[in-house]
């Protein structure tokens, strides 16, 4: 049993949207829904001005809010930790749209399904990478078994002292450098 | 915003349908000749819910697509939208079943009248709940709100019922004077609790800063200080307090009753009142959820 | 070919625990899992490596198809510039083989803006006869050919027009990189170097982001130079998307790179920091342009540059002292590619430097790259065309240009003067991209015949007479690609899947066509394939194992580091003064130029620059891509918010941007991120093609702006000698 998680390094992130579009690809998603958002944060004044952007995606929380609120439970966790959809039962309610703290989730209007981040669970089932991992041109992307502390995710997460979004919101599995 | 009109709409009759319902309960009880707003409240509950969950449905739109899937909606009991959809059921049941009897003339089962108004109240609560629990929107994550949802539903529902049984029966709901004085305190609490609720959150975080001025003074503030507060409140207070000096001076003269239920100009302040209050309770969900600001997770 | 065949255990139960439920028509998740299922057993992945066409880098790919259709694609994990990556535009850009908006058949030109459909034998006659009724009254020199270079146009587009005795074949780089290209020639003896990033210790990049006009392997290697520690120096009027993996942004004031790099050249010279040595056994001049750099002080550029002079000068001697491990990278377009009167000047300052830091062919600097050997065509069975006895138009004017791409905004200059008769554009858009595009359209209009080669309604098919359908990079094989660099390599764009529109046709296959209908056919008596074959004969590599492999590298064959190699400039030694330029009437030695327009008080110099989801023009219409701007409000200009309130002008607003050739409406991007002399434009909107459904109508075209032009050295589009009034229309 693996705890898979992520970490994006935001100092490496060069906000080319390469991630986004694999993901699409990958995942056959019409063009208007997308699984990651971009946040941009841009401080001081000319010219001493730093910015910031940082992806956004599903955080695989533990004790998903989502999962909690979803009626259908559509939401569920597999046993790696990844927190999937099934498209089949959901109803399309949006509550787990309401109650997500990262705003990670998104309508198919075509389907109706509420959707988010897979962790691409069918490659990584095959052993393989997520597609944004893969593709992150900056390598500002790992992913791996949290769980494993020789794990390159691991050991990079401890180097850098990578840190959930809002640790104060619960235990997510997607750890950022800031 | 997420959720839009279509769910505050679903809310709003929600809690319309439940407050119809108790309205009705209360008027059997205290005004037996009352017929007209006990049948009206046990008419109109079913039906509002019935509506408020086709707009439901509507809004879900996989399962709009798909409508067996609805049957899933009761497998999460975690979930405060599968309790409610349990307590929404068991109400609805009751609910039609009085009707239903109402429209037979048949007397109906008290127990499951009293099964109807304790899952009236419950489906109050619930849509109050269905939010308050979001601990993403400190708008919505306090005490209060299911509170405030509770007495805005009897506050419309004792509107509603009013206003439908004045088209049948202007001289009755002249004369259900306790109910119009529940009315009162009833919007009267309302108010409280919405300064309250925003007094407390405001301090509490940004996001509830943010939500709670984009109300008092930003994007909002047109719906909430016009919509909400002078046409959903302080009008029906109002309207509804002077009704009620009125009345109290009418009370001690037998004349005056007959002047006061027979006088057509207060049925045009009646149907006033009551629109508005109804105005004003639709508006406090679709605000509540328009100015909904999730925590900042940057 | 990698087939693969995924187990149905391998896939995640998820999405299909329930019942099977087939959703109409669209290409969800949902539904394709579900046909997955169904298919289980049966479904087939195929894998075919090719190369990418999203822009120039043509990285390698590896194309993902399901059932016949083309589902995602992964980066090629051998080729040098993919490195198993790639960017958001190769990932999007594929989706064009399914687009609603490509040309399926040839069209003649009926009316303006109105095309009918003709059969291929008609198309090829009525050019041909047009091309020859020209030939025979105005002489080859009439005509003219213009492409973005790619492996098959290279090889026969250049073939095409000298077997009709012409030499007239031009490139876009007179938008892109003609004076970095004419400096770093007469300078260095190559168009550009490239740079040994990942070992580097200090790295400028003047105008060139890494971030945003993306080649994968570029950014992985500067993501690696930082993570050992190397100093990264930005030098942009506008906080580039490379600003997140830079030490230091320098926010230069537009067009003033020249005076910043003849004043560190200055300090490295004051500060006894350059590589005499290097200098002395490789290089002719120096003495002269050391005597210019003299006056070439860091408080002279502070005042041009804005950039305080002590910055200049600690940059300088940092530089100078990790030299050779610290470079100024080549650049492409951004800052000294095309932009102003001073980049060709600029380009060479640039070489130059480099080469004070004796980093050339060093690790850590900037390496000439090692090209594949590979064979050509028995010319006994397939005769070369003869080459014309003149030089390509437009070389008289600018001798200094890399004479293999000339200036082809000439054709356009040329048809207004009623010289040229002819253009023949392949996979290129000129109309919008390379000139102010009223200009433009006025030139080509005047001209006899205009045919466009391309895969969807470009600005510029719709000026032609006759549009040819090529098919898309995804559905045909290509010539074999050399891959120069530190290890020289071989790559093969082949077909993904079949041709989805019959009647499209492959560029080899429209060129031996055409000239056979032309009377040339002799130089085109061979197959694409045939070409291939001998190319990689002397390699050692069969075809097949090229076609199963996609790329393949020769490491066996990579260059040394720290041998320099002997230079193609006429002293073969890097040239600090050079006797061509003085020939073709400019200073020998580096001076400062002015740019040719300057802004004032209430005005604002355009600069413009990549967006990491588009390329120029071709992507803009491929829904995928255009969504992301659409999110993001990516079209908008930037502008500095000191400048912004002065003007009344808030973040979002709509504004009218006005300059002397045009006027235009676009919301406002209010930022810190860009100097407040300029006016940052994303280069890749403004599409006017009715056709174009996706594209059109989002945001402002650049060109539009740009006053036609040459710049004296080098003949490029001075594209940013532009100024523009900003006036606000809406909130
Ligand atoms: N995403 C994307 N990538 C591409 C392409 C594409 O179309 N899209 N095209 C490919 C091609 S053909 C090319 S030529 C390359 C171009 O590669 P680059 O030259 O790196 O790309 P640009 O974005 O044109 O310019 C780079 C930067 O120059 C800055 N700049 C503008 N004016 C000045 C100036 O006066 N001084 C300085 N110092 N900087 C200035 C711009 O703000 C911009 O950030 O990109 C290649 N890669
Ligand atoms: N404003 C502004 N203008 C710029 C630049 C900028 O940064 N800003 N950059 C400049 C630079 S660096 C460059 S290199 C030039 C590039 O200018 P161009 O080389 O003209 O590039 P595009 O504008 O993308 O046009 C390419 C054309 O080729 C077509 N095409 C695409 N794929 C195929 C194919 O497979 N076959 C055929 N036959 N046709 C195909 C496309 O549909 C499109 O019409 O633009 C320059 N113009
Ligand atoms: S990030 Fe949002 S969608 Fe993802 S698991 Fe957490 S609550 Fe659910
Ligand atoms: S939208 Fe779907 S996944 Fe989300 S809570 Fe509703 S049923 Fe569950
Ligand atoms: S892990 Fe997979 S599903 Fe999630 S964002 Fe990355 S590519 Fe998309
Ligand atoms: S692919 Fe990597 S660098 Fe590009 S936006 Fe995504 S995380 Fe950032
Ligand atoms: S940089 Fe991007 S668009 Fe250009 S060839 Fe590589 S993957 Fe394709
Ligand atoms: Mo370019």
């Amino acid at each position: 049993m693996a705890r898979y998680g992520m970490m994006i390094d935001t100092r490496k992130c060069v906000g080319c949207y390469a991630c986004r579009v694999s993901c699409q690809m990958q995942n056959e998603l019409p063009v208007e829904v997308s699984f990651i958002k971009f946040h941009e944060k841009e401080t001081g004044v000319f010219p001493n001005v730093k910015n910031e952007i940082i992806p956004v995606q599903c955080q695989h929380c533990e004790d998903a809010p989502c999962e909690s609120v979803c009626p259908t439970k559509a939401t569920y966790t597999t046993e790696d930790g990844i927190v999937l959809v099934d498209a089949e039962k959901c109803i399309g309610c949006k509550y787990c749209m309401v109650a997500c703290p990262y705003q990670a989730r998104t309508q198919d209007h075509l389907t109706g399904v509420v959707e988010k981040c897979r962790f691409c669970a069918e490659l990584v089932a095959d052993g393989k990478q997520p597609a944004c991992v893969t593709t992150c041109i900056s390598n500002a992307r790992i992913f791996g078994d949290l769980d494993d502390p020789n794990s390159e995710v691991s050991k990079a997460i401890i180097k850098h002292n990578a840190q959930p979004l809002r640790p104060d919101l619960g235990k997510s599995k997607i750890y950022y450098v800031r | 915003m997420v959720w839009g009109t279509i769910i505050a709409a679903y809310l709003f009759l929600a809690g319309l349908s439940a407050g119809a319902f108790l309205t009705s309960s209360f008027v059997s009880r205290k005004y037996p000749n009352a017929v007209t707003m006990r049948v009206t409240g046990r008419l109109i509950s079913p039906v509002l819910m019935g509506i408020g969950l086709l707009l439901l449905i509507v809004d879900a739109e996989a399962g709009l697509k798909n409508p067996l899937r609805f049957i899933y909606l009761f497998t999460n009991f975690n979930s405060v939208m599968t309790i409610g959809t349990y307590f929404i059921s068991i109400f609805m049941m009751a609910a039609a079943y009085i009707a239903l009897m109402e429209l037979l003339k048949k007397k109906a089962n008290k127990i499951v009248e009293y099964v109807g108004i304790v899952f009236a109240v419950a489906t109050a609560m619930y849509t109050g709940f269905l939010i308050g629990v979001i601990a993403t929107v400190p708008l919505w994550n306090t005490a209060i709100l299911p509170i405030l949802f509770v007495v805005s539903a009897l506050s419309t529902g004792i509107a509603g019922t009013i206003l439908v049984s004045s088209f049948f029966n202007k001289h009755e709901v002249h004369q259900v004077l306790s109910v119009k004085k529940i009315h009162l305190s009833l919007l009267a609490t309302e108010a409280f609790l919405i300064f309250t609720m925003f007094l407390i959150t405001s301090t509490s975080n940004e996001a509830a800063a943010e939500s709670v001025s984009s109300l008092l003074s930003g994007e909002f503030s047109l719906l909430f200080w016009i919509g909400l507060i002078a046409v959903g409140l302080l009008l029906p207070i109002i309207v509804e307090s002077l009704e009620l000096l009125n009345s109290r001076k009418m009370e001690h003269s037998e004349a005056g009753i007959q002047v006061s239920a027979a006088g057509t100009h207060d049925i045009a302040g009646t149907l006033v009142t009551e629109s508005s209050v109804l105005v004003g309770g639709f508006i406090l969900r679709f605000l509540l959820l328009s100015a909904a600001v999730p925590i900042a997770f940057l | 070919m990698l087939d693969s065949k995924i187990s149905r255990r391998s896939f995640i139960k998820a999405s299909t625990a329930t019942a099977v439920l087939a959703t109409a028509g669209t290409a969800s998740f949902n539904e394709w899992s579900n046909q997955y299922v169904k298919a289980s057993e049966s479904t087939e992945i195929k894998e075919i490596p090719s190369t990418c066409n999203g822009c120039s880098s043509k990285c390698g790919i590896i194309g993902h198809v399901k059932n016949g259709r083309l589902w995602k694609l992964s980066g090629h994990p051998d080729h040098p510039y993919s490195k198993g990556k790639l960017c958001a535009r190769g990932h999007g850009y594929a989706t064009l083989v399914y687009s609603q908006d490509r040309i399926t058949e040839p069209l003649k030109r009926v009316g303006e803006g109105k095309f009918e459909p003709i059969s291929w034998e008609q198309a090829y006659k009525e050019i041909a006869e047009r091309l020859n009724k020209i030939i025979e009254e105005h002489g080859p020199r009439a005509i003219s050919l213009t492409e973005d270079p790619r492996a098959t146009g290279k090889f026969y587009s250049p073939r095409f027009i000298q077997a009709l005795g012409s030499p007239n074949y031009y490139t876009h780089h007179v938008v892109c990189s003609n004076s970095r290209d004419a400096g770093f020639l007469h300078t260095l003896g190559t168009t550009a170097t490239s740079a040994d990033i990942s070992s580097s210790k200090y790295i400028m990049f003047i105008g060139r982001s890494y971030g945003d006009a993306i080649r994968p392997s570029s950014v992985q290697s500067l993501a690696e130079a930082k993570d050992s520690g190397a100093k990264i120096v930005i030098v942009d009027p506008r906080l580039n998307n490379t600003g997140n993996l830079a030490t230091e942004w320098l926010a230069i004031r537009p067009g003033t790179d020249l005076a910043l790099v003849l004043a560190m050249s200055h300090v490295l010279v004051k500060e006894n920091l350059h590589d005499i040595e290097f200098l002395n056994n490789y290089s002719i001049g120096f003495e002269e342009y050391a005597n210019e750099l003299d006056k070439y002080t860091p408080v002279w550029a502070e005042e041009l540059t804005g950039i305080s002079a002590d910055v200049i000068t600690r940059i300088a001697i940092d530089m100078g002292k990790a030299k050779p491990k610290s470079l100024i990278e080549q650049s492409w377009r951004g800052a000294f590619g095309c932009n102003y009167e001073n980049s060709t000047e600029t380009g060479r300052a640039v070489a130059l430097f480099n080469a004070m830091l004796g980093n050339l062919q060093q690790k850590g600097g900037s390496i000439f790259g090692g090209k594949p050997k590979l064979g050509n065509l028995d010319s006994k069975k397939h005769p070369n065309p003869q080459e014309p006895d003149f030089k390509k138009a437009g070389y008289e004017e600018f001798p200094l240009a890399y004479y293999n791409n000339g200036v082809a905004t000439i054709v356009a200059k040329e048809a207004m003067e009623g010289k040229m008769k002819a253009a023949i554009f392949y996979h290129s858009n000129a109309a919008l991209g390379y000139g102010n595009p009223k200009y433009m359209k006025e030139a080509l209009s005047k001209l006899d015949l205009v045919v466009a080669i391309d895969v969807q309604m470009s600005e510029t098919a719709l000026l032609a007479d006759y549009i040819l359908p090529d098919v898309s990079y995804i559905e045909r094989d290509e010539l074999i690609e050399e891959l120069s660099g530190k290890t020289p390599g071989i790559a093969l764009r082949q077909k993904i899947v079949d041709k989805v529109h019959p009647k499209t046709k492959p560029i080899d296959v429209i060129y031996k066509e055409l000239a056979e209908a032309c009377g040339v056919g002799q130089y085109f008596n061979f197959t694409l394939d045939e070409l291939n074959e001998a190319m990689l004969a002397p390699t050692g590599v069969t075809y097949k194992e090229l076609r199963k492999k996609g790329t393949i590298m020769f490491p066996d064959k990579a260059i040394e580091l720290g041998v320099m190699p002997e230079l193609k400039t006429p002293s073969k030694k890097v040239e600090f003064y050079s006797d061509k330029f003085k020939e073709a009437g400019f200073s020998p030695v580096v001076k400062w130029v002015e740019p040719k327009v300057s802004p004032k008080q209430d005005s604002f110099r355009l600069i413009t620059g990549k967006q990491a989801i588009h390329s120029h023009t071709q992507t803009a219409n491929i829904p995928i891509l255009m969504q992301i701007t659409k999110d993001y409000d990516l079209e908008r200009i930037w502008m500095n918010p000191a400048r912004a309130r002065e003007l009344g002008i808030k973040d979002g607003d709509l504004v009218e941007v006005k300059s002397s050739e045009a006027t235009s409406t676009v919301h406002v991007k209010v930022t810190e991120k860009v100097h407040p002399e300029a006016i940052f434009v994303p280069s890749h909107y403004g599409i006017t093609s009715n056709y174009q459904k996706t594209a059109k109508g989002v945001g402002f075209g650049y060109m539009e702006h740009v006053p036609f032009d040459f710049e004296a050295w080098s003949g490029s589009g001075n594209i940013q000698e532009v100024i523009v009034k900003v006036r606000k229309v809406k909130g």
